[in-house]
């Protein structure tokens, strides 16, 4: 689903992220965990081509991100850390926005609307602008946006920042659900239990290069512990190769 | 405080050339050629002009004239300024980004910083017209050194006027709509469009009158004071022209006036001001009313069949709905709308003053026809620099959507420029028709006008979204910052350049029937056009949003 070879990101001389490897399969839920700074983000806007690889390849089922944009972007789907919106746009009228940008007909957008506002209760208030909406509705909003085409892999940066405790659940187990019906979830975040609950597989990202790749019980076997939380296998590997 | 705002701009003006240093000087050094070239021209022509009056001794020639050219300079001068002011208060003012001072005790500083910032940034007419003005007077007449520095004081003193009438205007209006939430913002607007068109048909400066008692001079200067005093720009043209004269006792008169008028403006400022916080409050809440979340709809401006048909009808369509349901966006377009019927008013007054004859001699002479599309192109880079120039830059903050979605860049551009081009022919034709119905123009000079207006436009919308691509700046989505900065002044200088010549070119076919500058018109509009979109998507397609 994801293949990334050898990627690399540099900012003039300061360089973001260095030789990334990195494999998804279908069903697959991989979290990417690391200090402020360490290149999260970086990662996720090469994947969806909001930067552009300095070295490095990367593929969306197949299509190159570089040289077919269109085509990997169509099969993708990005909740970022911070849903800022058109503060003039309503929400149903977002939703609608996204779908047509990503090929959909108005008559499936009007079909699937209710559906989606229903998993986070949002019915009732979309029709009002974002610029009325809490911080927490304008992510839910965001993560129903992305979940309107049925993408085949979801980009998370920081999920459940804003959200309530029960939305945040709903959030997670969308994703979770999204993956048991053949989808792949690339999630950046700080929020280690939960990255921990919902992981399939964990990195760790330090100073731009990622440490380790694994399940969590293969990396805390890895490191001699086999009952390590995910903190303790965070400062572990981010500090020894 | 002023000290500090001085440190302040100097730093950000260092801070402006640490990055694409290169560029950005070229962009500065291209930027004050032009500024000094238009300063130039300004000084020169008024030099001209002012020293043809005096070549003989009749009064109407050597007094009334220059008088009557003083006028005009300072009610622009006033108007550019109070203008300047609208559009800088109106996004200045009340910026979110400002949030964490309007939370400190220290609210009120805030609207003192933006008030002095403002009186300012929006005096850039003093520069650009008064000083040349000042120059000429001076070289003409052969003023003393005190004698121009007043009168460069009593200008600065006319636009501080002017900025802060502004800034009051935009407080008393949000006060009054804060206490009548229920009007909508439209009805005011189309209130006070109402009440400035019975305005101008009540009060218009009649020109007949002025030059149908040339033979007096008393009466001749009393009937131009009179029409004209009714503008707060009077006293400074009063000053100029007794300093013409060389009676300082009377120019000193009419400064005290100035002064007064600002002091007036200045201490309504001080009071308005401890209102600052419940204004930036309303302003935050955008629709002037505070709401709970569950309660009715907000969209109730083209809402529900405004769903997108394609992925750049989605993009048309989004620009559509954040300009037209923004306050702010339709306050600044109702400005434009009352520029509009000023040239209405201007019209009007040709109208009047070949009342004698045919109105249909003055405009098929040529010269109208050019004046009106001068005219009409200024407002439409006005439009172009506010709306257009920025619109890239804008999608920053929201590049999470545009950069995400299977939508390149270059795609988006074509749709804001099918946008932009299709609203702004909609204007400039209408404003041509405003000139041409009531003056009853020739069909081939309609034609003529039609064309190079249409084309004009097509080439300002490419120029200015080509410079906003060209120069695009995601450090901040304020596009009064955006506008005032290097690239957005080169882009309304080169603007009014271009709009010059096709006015020019509209001239030259009306008045003489000569075909030959449409030619090189047309071809290097097709060139700058082709140039522009070819860098600009060139530009686009590396863009990377970090």
């Amino acid at each position: 689903m994801l293949k990334i070879k050898n990627l690399t990101k540099k900012f003039d001389n300061f360089t973001a992220i260095e030789g990334i490897n990195l494999s998804l399969e279908r069903g697959d839920f991989f979290s990417i965990i690391g200090p402020n700074g360490s290149g999260k983000t970086t990662i996720i806007k090469n994947i969806l081509g909001l930067l552009r690889p300095t070295t490095g390849e990367i593929e969306v089922d197949g299509k190159n991100i570089v040289k077919e944009p269109k085509e990997a972007k169509m099969k993708m789907g990005y909740i970022p850390d911070e849903p800022k919106m058109w503060s003039k746009i309503t929400g149903k009228e977002a939703l609608y926005f996204f779908g047509t940008l990503y090929g959909m007909k108005k008559e499936e957008i009007t079909e699937k609307i209710p559906e989606l506002l229903s998993h986070f209760e949002l019915n009732g208030i979309e029709d009002k602008y974002f610029e009325n909406y809490s911080r927490g509705n304008k992510q839910k909003f965001a993560i129903l946006a992305a979940l309107l085409h049925n993408p085949d892999l979801i980009l998370v940066d920081e999920p459940i920042v804003g959200l309530d405790p029960d939305s945040a659940e709903i959030a997670m187990n969308l994703l979770q659900d999204f993956t048991k019906k053949g989808g792949a979830v690339f999630m950046a975040t700080h929020t280690l239990p939960v990255a921990e609950k919902y992981s399939t597989e964990v990195g760790v990202l330090h100073l731009g290069k990622l440490k380790k790749i694994g399940h969590i019980q293969k990396l805390s076997s890895e490191m001699g512990k086999e009952d390590a939380d995910l903190l303790e296998i965070y400062h572990y590997f981010s500090k020894n190769d | 405080m002023i000290k500090k705002f001085l440190s302040y701009q100097g730093k950000r003006i260092k801070r402006y050339f640490q990055k694409d240093t290169k560029a950005r000087i070229g962009v500065a050094v291209t930027m004050v050629a032009m500024i000094s070239l238009l300063i130039a021209g300004i000084y020169i022509l008024t030099v001209e002009g002012l020293t043809a009056t005096q070549s003989g001794e009749d009064p109407f020639m050597t007094e009334a004239t220059p008088l009557y050219i003083y006028q005009l300079f300072f009610l622009v001068i006033g108007f550019l300024v109070f203008v300047s002011t609208i559009i800088f208060g109106l996004f200045g003012f009340f910026q979110k980004e400002d949030d964490w001072i309007v939370a400190s005790p220290e609210y009120e500083s805030l609207a003192s910083v933006k008030f002095l910032r403002s009186l300012i940034e929006s005096s850039w007419p003093i520069m650009i017209i008064a000083f040349p003005l000042v120059g000429a007077v001076s070289s003409v007449f052969n003023l003393a050194l005190i004698e121009v520095l007043l009168l460069i004081f009593i200008i600065i003193i006319f636009s501080f006027f002017c900025a802060s009438l502004a800034i009051n205007t935009i407080f008393l209006t949000s006060l009054i709509f804060r206490k009548f939430s229920h009007l909508s913002f439209s009805v005011i607007t189309i209130t006070a469009l109402l009440g400035m068109l019975i305005w101008n048909r009540v009060i218009g400066v009649d020109l007949i009158e002025i030059f149908q008692v040339k033979e007096a001079i008393d009466p001749l200067l009393t009937t131009m004071k009179d029409n004209f005093s009714i503008f707060p720009s009077h006293s400074v043209a009063m000053t100029t022209y007794y300093m013409q004269i060389s009676n300082i006792e009377k120019a000193l008169t009419e400064t005290r006036k100035v002064l007064l008028f600002f002091v007036a403006t200045l201490t309504i400022f001080l009071i308005l001001k401890s209102k600052f916080l419940i204004i930036w409050q309303k302003f935050q809440e955008g629709s002037f009313e505070a709401k709970n979340e569950r309660e009715g709809k907000d969209a109730k401006i083209l809402q529900n069949d405004y769903f997108p048909n394609s992925a750049e009808d989605a993009i048309r369509k989004k620009e559509l709905l954040t300009n037209f349901r923004s306050p702010k966006n339709i306050f600044w377009l109702s400005f434009l709308t009352i520029l509009m019927v000023i040239q209405v008013g201007v019209v009007n007054l040709l109208e009047r003053y070949v009342g004698i004859g045919d109105s249909q001699e003055l405009a098929t002479a040529g010269i109208t026809p050019g004046i009106q599309i001068g005219v009409i192109l200024f407002f439409i880079s006005a439009i172009i620099l506010r709306f257009v120039f920025p619109s890239l830059s804008q999608e920053g903050k929201t590049s999470w959507i545009i950069g995400s979605v299977p939508l390149n860049f270059g795609e988006i551009f074509k749709a804001k420029y099918k946008f932009y081009s299709k609203l702004l022919l909609f204007i400039s034709l209408i404003s041509l028709l405003v000139y041409i119905v009531p003056l009853g123009v020739a069909v081939e000079i309609a034609i003529i006008s039609i064309s190079i207006l249409f084309i004009s436009t097509m080439v300002l919308v490419m120029l200015g979204l080509g410079m906003g691509a060209l120069f695009i700046n995601f450090e901040t989505d304020d596009p009064q910052a955006l506008s005032t900065s290097a690239p957005g002044v080169v882009l309304i200088l080169s603007s009014i350049i271009y709009s010059g010549w096709a006015a020019y070119v509209a001239y030259s076919i009306t008045q003489y029937k000569n075909y030959t500058p449409v030619i090189l018109f047309l071809i290097i509009s097709i060139t700058i056009y082709k140039a522009i979109k070819t860098k600009a998507l060139n530009a686009l397609i590396k863009l990377e949003f970090t």
